[in-house]
C-alpha cells in the first residue's frame, strides 16, 4: 500500500521509526567561524537519512520530499541537551594547505599537506543522546516501498548517521501505521511548525522555537532550500505542545500524536 | 513617542518586514533591528548619512561636470563648501563599513579624524576613478538590465575613469584646500532634467548631486549589494544565485558573502569549515541582499545590548513574538536606543530594556516580550559559548525570589551569622529587608542577570583563556529556566574550595555560606537536578527558637542550631551525606577549639581540606577529632568526657556503615563535609552570640517586670 496525502498534508498511512545516537549535529546556517546545532534533526536531514537507508544517490530524491508528495513528522524522545566540544582540525583547503614538496625535480615530485602546523580548534556544538521518532510517508512508491523493506529487514544502503558521518545512528522500526485526523487543538508530541505566538502556554512547560529546512530542490548541480519552517517544540520529551493555529492539524499514529508537513 | 516614529516604522516595515514572521533565529533578529534602524533614521536602507555628523562644519568638495558642454572631459570644475547639515542628503552617502573599501556612494568619505590636502587629495579624490571602474557600477550602462539613466553615469566614468584627468582634478583639489579637516568629496552634474528617464525633482538645466539622480542610487545599491557577494572570495569570483531568503521566505537573488554584525559567518578562513565552497555560499546561508543589508544597518542596535564583563560577552537582544506592528517597533527601538554600552556592565540590558517596557507598555512587555542571548569571549576568535532564544525574565525573577526567600530564610537565621560576616560577600550581603520589596528583587534579578549569582559559588574562570567559560553557560540554563545538575554544582564548588584554600588558613566559611545560598535558591526555584529538597523542613523555625525557651546555655543552644540545621531533606533523606557533613561540623568545631583554646598552629580543618578529602581520609579525620576532643575535654576539666556530645553522639549513628562502603560521589562527599567544616567553625562564636542576645533579652524581660 502506497500512501495517499490529502490537501492539508495528512497521510492515511505512514513509517514509524525511532532513531538515536551518542551525538549529533545539525549545523545551523550563517555560521562558519563557530558551529552551532539545530535541536531537532531537519526535515531535509531527516529526508536524507531516509534516502541514506533506501540507498537513493545524491541529488535524487528532492522531489520525493517535496511539497505535496510527502509528509514528516518528527518527535524528539529525549530531553535536549547539547554541550560544546573543542576538536583541532586541518584545513583541507588545497590552496593554503598542501604546502610541503618531496622528491626532486628529476624524480617525481609529489605535493602534500603539511599537517604539522595550522591545526585550528573548531567548536562543535553537540547534542546529547538524540533520539527521534519520525513518521513518514511519500508517495513515490517505490521509495516507500523500498523503505519499508529495509526497515523490516532491519538494513540500510548507507549508514544513517545524526547529522555528521561520525555519529551514527541506530534505527528502531516501529511498523505502519493508519494515520487518523485529530480535532482541533489537541496538544501534539511532535514538533509543530507554528509561530510561537500561536501556542498556548501551559504551566511549568517551556517551548523553544527554531527555523531550519524543510524542503530542497536541485539546482544547477547543487541544491537549495526552498522553504525553512518555524518549529516549535518542547526541551522535554514528556512534554507537548498545545497551540492554536489554522491550517496545522494533529494527527494520531499508534500511540503518538503528530504534526506532518 | 511622536506619531512620526510611528509612521517611519510603518514604512519600513511595509518596505522590508512584509512577511510579518516573528523573529526565531539570530539572522531574523539582526534583519528586523535593520528595519527597526531604517525606521529610525532617514537614510533609508542602503544611505548612511549619519556618518557624516562627525564631519559637519569640516569641507566637502565638489567635482563638477557640465554634461551640456560638447567635451564634458574638459570642462570640469572644483569647488569647496563647508559640509553643513542641509546638504548632507544630497550626497547621498553609503559609507562601505570596511576600512579600506572604497565607499558604495559615488560620494567618497574621508577619515574621520581629518586629512592634510596632500592626503585628501591622492587618497580620497582618486577614490572617485576606482568607483567608476567597478563593474555593478558600470552595470548600470552597460548590461542588459541597465537603468534608463545610465549614460549619465557613463558620461561621468568617462571623465573621471581617464587616470590623467583623475590626477589634474586630484592637484586642483589639492590647491584649493588648506589645514587638516574632515572632508569628503562629491560629483555633481549639470543637465537638462527632460534628458532623464526616471527623475521627479524640479525640471531645466541644472546642477545635480547624487541625491536628484536615481541612476547614481541604483548604481550605489548595485556596487553595495555587489560586496555581498564577493566579498573575501577571491579574484574576480562571486557567490550568487536565486534562492529562497531565510528571513522573509521570498524568492529572490541571494547573496553569499553577507555582512556579519557578530562576525560568525565568513568565507575568509575555508579551512573553518571544510567543505564550504565560497562560490557557493549562497545555497549555506540563503539571504538575499536587501536582507543582507538590513544586517549591516543593524550594527549599531545590536552593538547597544551587549553586557561586557570579565572577558565575555553577552548580547541580550529583545524582540517581540508576535505581528511587528509600527507601535512596536517604536517601543522596542526605544528601549533598545536607551541603552549604553558602558552602563550595561552594571545595569544588565535584558533588565534595563524589561522594566522600561513594563513602564511603558506593560501588556506588550507581560506577554510578547522575549529575548535572544548570545554569549562569546571577547576577542576576533570568534566562539559561541552560549545561546538561546526566546527567554523571558521570568526564570530570573523565580531565581532572584528564592535567593531572597533563601536569605531570609532559617539557614541564614539568625542574622546570616551562620556563616560569618556577609561584609563583602556577594549574595550573603543582599540586604533583604532594606529599600522595599521592588528594588529588592531587582537587586537579586540583578546578580542573576549579571552572572554575580553564578560567579559567587563557582569555580573562578581565566579570563585572558579563549574558551567556554561554563559560568556563562549555567547563566543561560538557568534564564532559560533549564535545571543544573547537583553534581555539576559540587564539581564546581569544590574547584573553587581549591581557587580559595592557601594551605595555612581555613577556607572562610562564607564560601560555604554562598555556596548553600546558592544551591537552596536553585532548589527552591527548582533549577536543580538530582538531589532532594536543600531548603530546610517548613517546621524549623530558628528565628522563634529564641522566643520559645530563650536558652542561654551555650551546649543547649549549640545542639538546637545543629537539630534545625540537619533538619531539611537534603542532609536526612542521604544518611551516607548526613555522615559527610556531621564529620566535617566535628573537624570544623575541633579546629575552633585547636585555635582559640589550645592555640594550635594548624588546626585540623586545614590538614584535612575538603578538596582533597576521600572517604577514608574521611573516616581518619573523623578518628582523630573524636580524639582530640576526648582528650581536650579531660585535659580542660570539661564537664563531659568528650567536647561536642551533641555532634559525636549524631556522628557516631550516621557513621554505622564504614564511609569506605559508600556509594556517595566524590565530590557530594566533598561539599557535605565543606559545609559541615564551615557551619562547625562558626558553632561557638554563633553560640556565644545568641546567648549574649537572649541574656541581653532576659534582662528586658526581666526589667519590665520590676517596672
Amino acid at each position: 500500500m502506497t500512501p495517499t496525502i490529502d490537501s492539508d498534508g495528512i497521510p492515511d498511512v505512514c513509517l514509524s521509526l525511532e532513531i538515536r545516537a551518542d551525538w549529533g549535529h545539525f549545523k545551523k546556517y550563517g555560521r562558519t567561524a563557530t558551529k552551532q546545532t539545530f535541536d531537532v534533526i531537519p526535515r531535509t536531514t531527516a529526508a536524507g537519512l531516509l534516502a541514506a537507508i533506501v540507498g537513493a544517490p545524491r541529488d535524487s530524491y528532492y522531489e520525493t520530499f517535496g511539497e505535496g508528495q510527502s509528509a514528516v513528522a518528527i518527535t524528539p524522545m529525549a530531553d535536549l541537551r547539547s554541550l560544546n566540544i573543542p576538536t583541532t582540525g586541518v584545513g583541507t583547503d588545497p590552496d593554503a594547505a598542501a604546502s610541503q614538496r618531496a622528491g626532486s625535480r628529476r624524480s617525481r615530485s609529489i605535493m602534500y599537506q603539511d599537517t604539522t602546523q595550522h591545526r585550528q580548534i573548531h567548536n562543535y556544538e553537540v547534542l546529547i543522546n538524540p533520539a527521534y521518532r519520525i513518521d513518514v510517508a511519500v508517495e513515490n512508491e517505490s521509495f516507500y516501498t523500498d523503505l519499508r523493506q529495509h526497515l523490516e529487514a532491519g538494513t540500510s544502503t548507507y549508514p544513517p548517521s545524526m547529522g555528521l558521518s561520525e555519529y551514527l545512528a541506530s534505527v528502531e522500526y516501529l511498523g505502519e501505521h493508519q494515520v487518523e485526523r485529530l480535532p482541533e487543538s489537541e496538544p501534539v508530541d511532535s514538533v509543530v511548525p507554528v509561530p510561537l505566538a500561536d501556542t498556548i502556554p501551559q504551566p511549568g512547560v517551556a517551548y523553544r522555537v527554531e527555523r531550519s529546512p524543510a524542503i530542497m530542490e536541485q539546482h544547477a548541480g547543487g541544491r537549495r532550500t526552498t522553504r525553512l519552517d518555524d518549529l516549535v517544540y518542547t526541551p522535554h520529551a514528556e512534554d507537548s505542545v498545545r497551540f492554536d493555529a489554522e491550517n496545522v492539524h494533529a494527527a494520531s499514529v499508534d500511540d503518538a500524536t503528530v504534526v506532518f508537513r | 513617542m511622536s506619531d512620526v516614529d510611528v509612521e517611519a516604522f510603518e514604512q519600513a516595515i511595509g518596505d522590508f518586514w512584509e512577511h510579518g514572521r516573528a523573529p526565531v533565529e539570530l539572522p531574523d533578529i539582526m534583519a528586523m533591528y535593520g528595519v527597526l534602524a531604517v525606521g529610525a533614521s532617514d537614510d533609508g536602507l542602503f544611505r548612511t548619512g549619519s556618518t557624516l555628523d562627525d564631519y559637519l562644519d569640516g569641507e566637502y568638495v565638489t567635482v563638477r561636470i557640465d554634461l551640456t558642454d560638447d567635451d564634458p572631459a574638459s570642462s570640469w570644475d572644483v569647488t569647496v563648501d563647508t559640509l553643513t547639515k542641509d546638504i548632507v542628503e544630497a550626497l547621498a552617502v553609503s559609507k562601505n563599513p570596511a576600512g579600506k573599501g572604497r565607499d558604495y556612494s559615488i560620494t567618497q568619505i574621508g577619515s574621520k579624524t581629518g586629512n592634510s590636502p596632500d592626503s585628501f587629495a591622492n587618497t580620497y579624490v582618486s577614490r572617485l576613478g576606482d568607483w567608476c571602474g567597478y563593474d555593478s557600477v558600470r552595470s548600470v550602462f552597460e548590461s542588459d538590465d541597465g537603468h534608463p539613466d545610465g549614460w549619465v553615469v557613463e558620461a561621468v566614468t568617462d571623465v573621471l575613469g581617464d587616470d590623467e584627468t583623475l590626477d589634474e582634478i586630484a592637484d586642483v583639489t589639492e590647491e584649493l584646500l588648506a589645514g587638516t579637516a574632515e572632508r569628503v568629496v562629491t560629483v555633481a552634474v549639470r543637465l537638462d532634467t527632460s534628458d532623464l528617464e526616471d527623475y521627479d525633482g524640479p525640471d531645466g538645466v541644472q546642477w545635480l548631486y547624487p541625491d536628484g539622480l536615481p541612476v547614481m542610487n541604483e548604481a550605489m545599491r548595485r556596487y553595495a549589494g555587489e560586496n555581498m557577494a564577493d566579498k573575501n572570495i577571491g579574484g574576480s569570483r562571486i557567490s550568487r544565485g536565486p534562492g529562497v531568503d531565510a528571513v522573509n521566505g521570498s524568492e529572490d537573488t541571494l547573496v553569499g558573502t553577507p555582512q556579519s554584525p557578530f562576525g560568525l559567518f565568513s568565507v575568509k578562513h575555508p579551512d573553518n569549515q571544510p567543505s564550504l565552497d565560497r562560490t557557493q555560499s549562497w545555497r549555506n546561508y540563503p539571504v538575499s541582499a536587501e536582507t543582507a543589508m538590513l544586517f549591516k544597518k543593524a550594527e549599531d542596535l545590536l552593538e547597544k545590548t551587549v553586557m561586557r564583563r570579565g572577558g565575555m560577552e553577552v548580547y541580550a537582544l529583545p524582540y517581540f513574538t508576535g505581528e511587528l506592528t509600527p507601535e512596536k517597533a517604536s517601543a522596542l527601538y526605544r528601549a533598545i536606543q536607551s541603552l549604553d554600552v558602558e552602563q550595561n556592565k552594571k545595569e544588565p540590558p535584558m533588565g534595563v530594556v524589561t522594566y522600561d517596557l513594563e513602564e511603558y507598555a506593560p501588556e506588550l512587555a507581560e506577554q510578547e516580550l522575549r529575548y535572544y542571548l548570545l554569549t562569546m569571549p571577547i576577542g576576533d576568535d570568534k566562539h559561541v559559548v552560549a545561546e538561546s532564544n526566546a527567554v523571558t525574565m521570568y526564570h530570573a525573577r523565580q531565581l532572584a525570589d528564592a535567593l531572597l526567600a533563601t536569605l531570609a530564610g532559617p539557614s541564614f537565621a539568625p542574622a546570616r551569622s551562620n556563616f560569618g560576616a556577609p561584609t563583602n560577600w556577594p549574595l550573603l550581603e543582599i540586604d533583604t529587608e532594606g529599600p522595599g520589596e521592588t528594588a529588592r528583587r531587582r537587586r537579586a534579578t540583578k546578580d542573576i542577570l549579571l552572572g554575580a549569582f553564578i560567579d559567587a559559588g563557582f569555580q573562578r574562570r581565566d579570563t585572558d583563556k579563549v574558551g567556554d567559560d561554563f559560568r556563562r553557560v549555567a547563566d543561560h540554563r538557568l534564564l532559560a529556566g533549564e535545571p543544573l545538575r547537583a553534581e555539576t554544582l559540587f564539581e564546581e564548588y569544590m574547584q573553587r574550595f581549591s581557587d580559595e584554600f592557601d594551605g595555612t588558613d581555613p577556607v572562610p566559611s562564607q564560601l560555604a555560606g554562598m555556596q548553600l545560598a546558592q544551591l537552596e535558591s536553585l532548589s527552591r526555584a527548582g533549577l536543580v537536578d538530582g538531589i532532594p529538597p536543600v531548603e530546610p523542613a517548613p517546621t524549623t523555625e530558628w528565628t522563634t527558637m529564641t522566643e520559645q525557651s530563650e536558652p542561654t546555655d551555650i551546649d543547649t543552644i549549640r545542639e538546637r542550631r545543629l537539630e534545625s540545621f540537619l533538619d531539611r531533606p537534603l542532609l536526612q533523606e542521604d544518611p551516607e551525606r548526613r555522615g559527610a557533613f556531621l564529620a566535617g561540623v566535628l573537624v570544623g568545631q575541633v579546629s575552633w577549639y585547636q585555635e582559640n583554646e589550645r592555640n594550635v598552629g594548624r588546626p585540623l580543618d586545614i590538614r584535612t581540606p575538603a578538596d582533597e578529602i576521600t572517604a577514608r581520609g574521611l573516616s581518619q579525620a573523623v578518628r582523630t577529632a573524636l580524639e582530640k576532643a576526648k582528650i581536650y575535654a579531660a585535659e580542660d576539666d570539661y564537664s563531659s568526657d568528650i567536647l561536642y556530645p551533641e555532634v559525636v553522639d549524631r556522628l557516631l549513628d550516621a557513621l554505622e556503615a564504614d564511609p569506605e562502603d559508600w556509594t556517595l560521589s566524590k565530590r557530594d562527599l566533598q561539599f557535605a563535609y565543606s559545609l559541615g567544616q564551615a557551619f562547625g567553625r562558626r558553632a561557638m562564636p554563633v553560640a556565644f552570640e545568641i546567648r549574649g542576645q537572649n541574656t541581653s533579652t532576659e534582662s528586658e524581660v526581666t526589667a519590665d517586670a520590676a517596672d
